[in-house]
């Protein structure tokens, strides 16, 4: 009888964990974008439209349902990486410009910050946190911290190596709710976790193609500030892992099927909603997660 | 239960063992290859399988394109713009049967990838080249050989391809622009395919580094034909257009079959014409030109041009700017290139002008039929003026620049060119699109003189037409007219003349001059202002209407009068007034006095005969005894004509330097005139109101010192006795009118000749006791009409005094005494007795007086004694004071204060009188200064009286002292110097002189001395004598 019952309880527990473990994704929509497309990043707002942001054309448009329902397009946009909203303003990547630039709702120019140091600063990816931005530094393998009302760089961390608090093309990043930065490493295949004053703080994955491993981690991004899901560039697999960088899965739908994408760039959660940004695939699909509540 | 359990159990012990094993089998030393051999990863090369996260990866992977992508997708820097965000070369197309790879260029399973013409093994050293040198290429591709060796059929197979040569100028610029679309020059800097074409990030199709479209890739390098960012072709160099649509499906499907490319809407792009890699003629053109095969492609209308005077293949000694015969480049590109002319310009103006003028110029092949734009010639590179008729037989078109691509074109702004009348290519006389025959080609335009038919200016009979009065070419008037002076009217208009029953006399309405007047959009000068016949006369216009029986006058008038007025405006009051001369009243106003065009005079065109001299005459014509205005003849009056002290005054005509007046000068004639039959006065007489508005009163708009008078007594409505004529001048507030009469008989200062210059008379006209002024009616005065003394900055009248000596008449206050600069008018002339005013005798200064008799006195300090007006006539000195007659003038005048109810009561003396003095007294004569005649006149025969020894107007003789709260003593007291020494010692010795000088105001002194009895007396008497006697010889002795 005890045998019995203890049968059960561990078949309830195992059942429990699995259900708080597994997060699904229902594809909402997806937008394919035609010609010469290059979307290099995504905003999901919190009813599920999504902005996508098209490198090419230099354009923004935003898309209720998969219809575009708007449409903005600047000549200073073309050839960016990065465009992420901070309440009512955006961050913009500039490559070309070299800076990161903020810009109005209506996408114009209010102002910008530049690097620091040698090397042409090369934003690829930007979050706000405390009245600073910190964002990637890609082609000079660091990470910047720079305080919002006066532009100061005030604190790099990084450089070339696959040490700790060194980088190899980081490129994006995200912050969870305890404050603590996370930045993919799309050659250095990690994501390494670093406290807002740059500390070392962990390391999540490592080169592979196994689980909690990356071939090439591009795009991150945090379920409820906590769990994060690392999108990858050419195997084109979303893996998911716990606070404590322990992973958790490949994301599949509720069918069980892996969602699978020809290059992942950048990947921006609101919510629940995920937005993929398929660079390859010229393509942006926007999910519903389930699970991990 | 137990069998479930442990299966549980060893399900997760072993996935645990399971995954910690690969991870050590898969060590980072891996990652080098396996970055991008995917398929080398321990998991597929040695397991043969996938993982939960992946598949298993069989085939190779390397160097596809996902492969390339996965970094070159923006997570690396080095290459995100150029082969991200772009397109690239093809990849999956099937490869043309024609071309063959070599073997050294691997294809992905039969088609091109990344992996074709990339190795990330491959030559380049990303560290230490330059980007473009290290981009991991198989081959070296420095000058294209790396394209070439695919693509070999590029300029082969009987094609002509674009020269792969280095520009002859300009290098530079065109590498910068080539190189920032990703484009490159070549070693040598020549032309190679990377100059076009990009492999990655293009712009255009074809892997252009500008789109074909609009030849904007061509525009790259060939930046003086087309702008390579907008597409235009480059103006203002004369361009074939491109970007242009070409309608004519026919002559569209010629150049097509040719080879020639149009781009989108059938648009005329450079692949039109020209072929970069497939020409089959020099200029990469898609057809040899030969007998302009190619431009009559599309142009096929303009072959009739072929054998005409146009066809420079009929010209002897044509030849382009670039000094080609047109044997040599055939009939099309004599005059056109299709990217620049090829006949020489000359000129100015717009570029088709120039074009033509290249040839209607001096040395030029047309030079039989000059056009020299010097002078001047019809209009081009204008817009069709709103009011003209558009026809589309008379093309206009947009700006030279654009030509080609606005012709007929009604949306565009379109201009007047040569080619507006002529049509070059066609074969008509002169080129003329129209025929110019009876104005046909000149009215198409200009429909608004077809009018011309019904005037005596379009007389068929006459076979006038427009070429008549005009020459389109070479004119020397601005209105292209054959003849230039006076608008080419007096050409006919005169004797002998086409025109000569409308002949100009010799005195017409000025033209050709500056006018101030404001013109109305019915007439028109020239532009720069000038007034001209046709100022008023429009020579194609019929114009008849109402009662104005005339044709070509400006404007839809009814009547004469209005059409003068529209410009002399203010003229038109004078309808109604004495001035308005018409017979009766449908008659014109204007022309009663005034002949436009056939005057008797030249200045103001008047039309009365009269032997004019002056400008004055114009009046005087009707202004005389036996005028039409024989009632108002003026004759004399105001001065005229030449005014010397001309800065005195407004409203003078200048003329060479001096200043005139003229009857214009107050009159306007025309305006401000009485109804007809009224009697004009100061208000209305035809007098300029601008002169009144200036000070309020007509004559002081020029006699602006003379405008106290408004406020002065003189001032005609202060006047309080109201005969007929002051009523009359008050009512017309005529101020001046009192006096001066401006066209009396000309008096002296325009008062009645009669008084001749003499002011007693004048002013006594009215200031006599039954004149208008008997309240200030003057019965004696100062004396007047002598001269001063001495010189003096006064009025004076042929240097005399006279009543305006004194007296301002235009003045403001009572008594309208000039300012003289002094307290007291008096003392200007009489300044020896200014001292007075320091002195007792100022008896302001009498401090026993009231306030009101001082105020009084202090007005005038003369006035105590003396009046300059209206003393009794037997006084002298204009004493103030009547005499009792009982005691001679010389002898009382001083009592009339020094009594005891004057106001010298205070100092009254004794004894008044001195003792006669013996008439035989011998040296009266020498001592005569001091003797005075009962008149008060110095005499010899004269007595001792109050003037022997006192002066009344100096307290102490020569000092300036002041003696008003003095008391008198023996120094002063207004007695003359040394009177006692000089004077009184004569006779009484200086001793008793002393005595009697000290006591000779003391009564009590001269009573005692009258106790004497009369021997006592004659004994002093004698005494006196002697000592006369002695003094007498004694001063005769020191001389």
């Amino acid at each position: 009888m005890k045998i019995k019952i203890f049968a059960v309880f561990l078949l309830f527990n195992i059942a429990v964990i699995s259900d708080a473990a597994t997060v699904t994704a229902s594809l909402l929509y997806k937008v394919q974008l035609r010609g010469n497309a290059a979307p290099a990043d995504a905003v999901v707002e919190s009813d599920s439209s999504t902005g996508i942001y098209d490198a090419f054309t230099g354009s923004y448009t935003v898309y209720r349902n998969g219809k575009a329902v708007r449409s903005t397009q600047k000549g200073f946009l073309k050839g960016g990486t990065c465009l992420v909203k901070s309440g009512n303003y955006f961050l913009f990547c500039n490559n070309t410009d070299n800076t990161l630039d903020m810009l109005t709702g209506g996408l114009d120019k209010f102002s910008s910050f530049g690097g620091a140091g040698k090397g042409k600063y090369d934003p690829t990816d930007a979050v706000v946190s405390g009245g600073y931005v910190y964002s990637a530094d890609n082609d000079n393998h660091r990470i910047l911290k720079t305080h919002m009302g006066t532009k100061a760089v005030e604190a790099t961390v990084g450089g070339y190596g696959q040490e700790k608090l060194q980088f190899w093309y980081p490129f994006a990043m995200a912050i969870d709710k305890k404050g603590v930065l996370y930045v993919s490493e799309a050659l250095g295949t990690r994501v390494q976790k670093v406290t807002k004053d740059f500390k070392f703080y962990e390391f999540i994955g490592q080169w592979g193609i196994d689980k909690g491993q990356f071939y090439r981690p591009t795009g991150i991004a945090l379920l409820n500030g906590e769990i994060l899901f690392v999108g990858d560039g050419f195997t084109g697999v979303i893996q998911y892992f716990d606070p404590d960088g322990k992973y958790m899965g490949v994301l599949k739908d509720k069918s069980g099927k892996k969602l699978k994408f020809e290059s992942i760039t950048h990947m921006r959660i609101n919510g629940r909603y995920l937005a993929v940004v398929d660079g390859f695939g010229r393509s942006v699909s926007v999910y519903e997660l389930r699970g991990a509540k | 239960m137990k069998k479930l359990l442990l299966l549980l159990t060893l399900m997760v012990l072993s996935a645990s063992a399971y995954a910690a094993d690969i991870t050590k089998s898969n060590p980072d030393a891996s990652k080098e290859c396996s970055f991008c051999h995917y398929e080398w990863m321990p998991q597929f090369l040695y397991d043969l399988k996938g993982t939960e996260v992946v598949s298993y990866q069989k085939e190779k992977v390397v160097a596809s394109s996902k492969m390339c992508y996965s970094c070159h997708n923006g997570t690396v820097a080095d290459s995100r713009i150029k082969v991200w965000s772009g397109g690239m070369h093809k990849l999956s197309d099937k490869i043309p049967e024609h071309m063959k790879i070599p073997n050294n260029l691997p294809l992905d399973k039969g088609k091109i990838a990344c992996r074709t013409c990339h190795s990330a093994h491959s030559t380049g050293d990303p560290k230490n080249d330059k980007v473009d040198k290290s981009i991991f290429l198989r081959m070296e591709n420095t000058n294209s050989e790396l394209c070439m060796a695919c693509h070999k059929d590029i300029g082969h197979d009987g094609n002509i391809s674009h020269p792969l040569k280095a520009p002859e100028s300009g290098y530079e610029g065109m590498a910068a622009a080539v190189k920032s679309r990703y484009g490159k020059l070549g070693s040598k800097g020549q032309v190679v395919c990377e100059s076009c074409h990009a492999p990655h990030s293009p712009k255009g199709e074809k892997l252009l580094i500008e789109p074909l479209e609009g030849g904007k890739v061509c525009g790259v390098c060939h930046e003086n034909v087309v702008d390579s960012e907008s597409g235009e072709y480059v103006k203002g160099l004369l361009n074939h257009p491109v970007n242009v649509k070409h309608g004519r499906q026919a002559e569209m499907q010629a150049m097509i079959n040719d080879g020639g490319k149009y781009g989108k809407d059938g648009k005329v792009i450079c692949s039109t014409c020209h072929s970069t890699h497939k020409a089959k003629a020099e200029g990469l053109l898609v057809e040899a030109n030969t007998d302009n095969k190619l431009c009559y492609a599309c142009h096929n209308n303009k072959k009739e041009i072929v054998g005409g005077k146009h066809d420079m293949l009929t010209a002897k000694g044509f030849r382009t700017k670039d000094g080609k015969s047109a044997q040599q480049v055939g009939t099309c590109q004599s005059c056109h290139a299709p990217h620049g002319w090829s006949v020489s310009l000359a000129g100015d103006g717009d570029l088709l002008t120039k074009g033509c003028v290249g040839c209607h110029s001096e040395g030029g092949v047309a030079n039989k039929k000059i056009i020299d734009t010097k002078k001047f010639n019809h209009s081009v590179g204008k817009v069709l003026k709103k009011d003209m008729q558009k026809d589309e037989r008379l093309p206009l078109f947009q700006k030279i620049v654009r030509f080609f691509t606005t012709l007929g074109s009604s949306e565009s702004k379109t201009e007047i060119t040569c080619a507006t009348c002529h049509d070059v290519h066609g074969k008509e006389k002169n080129s003329l699109r129209v025929d110019a025959a009876n104005g046909k080609l000149c009215v198409t335009c200009h429909k608004d003189k077809e009018m011309i038919a019904k005037t005596s200016h379009g007389d068929k009979k006459n076979e006038k037409s427009c070429l008549s009065c005009h020459k389109v070419h070479n004119s020397d008037s601005e209105r292209l007219l054959i003849v230039a002076e006076n608008d080419g009217c007096l050409d006919c208009h005169k004797v002998g003349g086409s025109g000569e029953k409308k002949l100009i006399g010799a005195h017409s309405h000025p033209v050709n001059m500056k006018t101030k007047m404001k013109m109305t959009g019915d007439f028109k000068t020239t532009k720069d202002g000038t007034f001209t016949c046709v100022s008023c006369h429009d020579p194609h216009k019929a114009s008849k209407k109402g009662t104005l029986d005339k044709d070509f006058l400006r404007g839809g008038f009814a009547d004469q009068d209005s059409f003068c007025s529209t410009c002399h405006q203010t003229q038109k009051e004078i309808a109604g007034t004495d001035h308005d001369m018409r017979k009766k009243d449908s008659d014109p106003v204007c022309a009663s006095c005034h002949s436009v065009h056939n005057a008797k005079t030249d200045v103001n065109m008047m039309t009365v005969d009269y032997a004019y001299k002056t400008k004055d005459d114009n009046c005087i014509a009707c202004h005389n005894p036996k005028g039409a205005a024989d009632k108002k003849a003026v004759s004399g009056g105001h001065k005229m004509g030449k005014i010397e002290a001309h800065n005195k005054y407004k409203y003078l005509t200048q003329k060479d330097s001096e200043y005139y007046i003229y009857c214009s000068t107050c009159h306007t004639v025309h305006n401000n005139g009485p109804k007809k039959g009224d009697e004009g006065t100061i208000q209305n007489s035809f007098l300029d109101k601008k002169i009144t508005s200036v000070n309020g009163n007509f004559c002081a708009g020029c006699h602006e010192d003379q405008k106290t008078l408004t406020t002065s007594p003189h001032n005609v409505q202060k006047f309080e006795k109201n005969t007929d004529r002051v009523v009359k001048l008050k009512a017309s507030n005529d101020t001046c009118g009192a006096c001066h009469e401006v066209h009396g008989d000309g008096g002296y200062y325009l008062f009645s000749k009669s008084y001749g210059k003499d002011f007693e008379k004048i002013c006594s006209s009215c200031h006599n006791t039954d004149g208008i002024a008997s309240k200030t009616a003057i019965t004696s005065s100062h004396k007047m009409n002598v001269k001063p003394k001495k010189e003096m900055n006064i009025y004076l009248q042929d240097g005399n005094i006279v009543c305006a000596t004194c007296h301002e008449p235009h003045g403001p206050e009572k008594g309208m005494l000039r300012d003289m600069g002094e307290k007291n008018i008096c003392f200007a002339c009489h300044a020896d007795q200014k001292l007075v005013d320091m002195t007792k005798h100022n008896l302001s200064k009498l401090d026993y007086l009231s306030e009101k008799d001082k105020k009084k006195a202090a007005a005038n300090v003369c006035y105590a004694c003396h009046t300059p007006h209206n003393f009794h006539k037997e006084n002298r000195l204009m004493w103030a004071y009547k005499q009792d007659g009982k005691t001679p003038f010389s002898f009382e005048m001083c009592t009339d204060c020094h009594k005891t109810d004057g106001v010298g009561y205070k100092k009254i003396p004794e004894k008044i009188t001195h003792d006669r003095i013996f008439k035989i007294f011998p040296y009266r004569e020498k001592f005569k200064e001091n003797l005075f005649d009962d008149s008060g006149k110095v005499s010899a025969e004269g007595s001792i009286t109050c003037q022997s020894c006192h002066n009344p107007h100096v307290w102490k003789a020569g000092t300036m002292e002041a003696g008003a709260s003095a008391e008198g003593d023996l120094t002063n007291s207004f007695l003359k110097k040394d009177v006692k020494s000089k004077f009184c010692s004569v006779c009484h010795g200086e001793t008793q002189a002393k005595d009697l000088f000290e006591k000779y105001h003391d009564k009590k002194f001269r009573d005692n001395r009258s106790q004497l009895n009369k021997k006592m007396l004659e004994t002093e008497v004698l005494r006196n004598l002697f000592e006369i006697q002695r003094n007498l010889e004694k001063i005769e002795g020191q001389k």
